[in-house]
């Protein structure tokens, strides 16, 4: 009894009939949601959705410069897609990565690797794409010309 | 009454946001339940040990239009990805430039078939790519949850993404 007494003054006991007999029917919670997707473990505690806007704000963006860059060519708009196509996939392939080179699944040093070796290679696409667009037609007329060949 | 008490306190405990409260709950006294703490390395590792099999997922569960079109999604996208790295890549290290190598691809005689093949083999992947992306996008802003709206979405992606590469392949 007198433990019971003690336990009364806890505020997490003060819980309806519902959320102790049926917790699945509370409408409330238990745990907050958490929005972390961690692409290391390292980074499990950090807030994911900084990132997550800016993913969806460069793919507005992306779906906007696109036609815009047919349409108008410019060197300057060569840049902004090169930059925005390497950004956009750099992420999506993270993600890929993030998901299924998992540290359980194929060990701490290979889920690491593979984390790596994605910036590696979007390191590499945007200098290749700017090299493209310097020393070459650019994107945009490349493309043109493959249509038109 | 003794028994009330403690079941009472013990689904409490396991809801008990708390954890210093659910700790004491259910590590209180040795002669009552014999709950074991695990921590969730201990638990795969048990299970390893055990060589307890993993349920069946994609064995077994059926093929439905958005996970189908999801996978594809990103597929595509990876896709895309590895052709543009390829493309760049091989811009990088061969020695002639774009127009050049065009046209050597364009004479080698393929014929307006395999053209036109090449054409729509390319832009199908980007047009269905972009076109559930948006489909994606206005998932972001909250709608179009219900299934009925998803099927329709996925079918009119399916549908124009063909479409809008059928286009492209033969302008």
């Amino acid at each position: 009894m007198a433990l019971l007494c003690g336990f009364r003054r806890l505020p997490c006991l003060q819980r309806s009939v519902v959320q102790v007999t049926a917790p699945w029917l509370s409408a409330r919670a238990a745990a907050p949601l958490s929005v972390s997707r961690p692409a290391l473990s390292s980074q499990l505690a950090e807030d994911h959705v900084k990132h997550w806007n800016a993913e969806r704000l460069l793919t507005v963006g992306l779906l906007g410069v696109l036609p815009v860059a047919f349409t108008f060519p410019s060197p300057a708009l060569d840049y902004a897609v090169a930059l925005s196509v390497a950004v956009h996939s750099h992420w999506g392939m993270e993600a890929i990565f993030a998901d299924y080179a998992r540290p359980k699944r194929v060990g701490v040093f290979l889920s690491k690797a593979a984390i790596g070796a994605n910036y590696f290679m979007s390191a590499f696409l945007l200098g290749a794409l700017f090299y493209f667009n310097y020393t070459d037609v650019g994107v945009v007329e490349a493309v043109k010309m493959l249509w038109r060949a | 009454m003794a028994l009330c008490l403690r079941l009472a306190s013990r689904s409490v405990a396991a809801n008990c946001s708390s954890r210093i409260l659910q700790k004491s709950l259910l590590t209180t006294s040795s002669r009552s339940w014999a709950i074991q703490q695990y921590s969730a390395e201990e638990w795969e590792r048990k299970n390893e040990k055990m060589g307890r099999p993993l349920s069946p997922h994609l064995t077994i569960y059926k093929f439905q239009l958005t996970s189908m079109l999801s996978i594809t999604h990103r597929a595509t996208g990876m896709g895309l990805h590895f052709g543009l790295l390829g493309f760049a890549g091989a811009m990088v290290l061969l020695p002639n430039s774009y127009p050049y190598y065009l046209t050597l691809l364009a004479g080698s005689g393929g014929g307006k078939a395999l053209l036109v093949a090449s054409k729509f083999i390319i832009s199908w992947p980007f047009f269905f790519h972009t076109f559930n992306g948006i489909r994606h996008l206005v998932w972001d802003m909250g709608k179009g949850f219900s299934i009925k709206t998803l099927y329709k979405s996925g079918y009119a992606v399916v549908g124009l993404s063909i479409l809008a590469a059928l286009v492209a392949a033969v302008v």
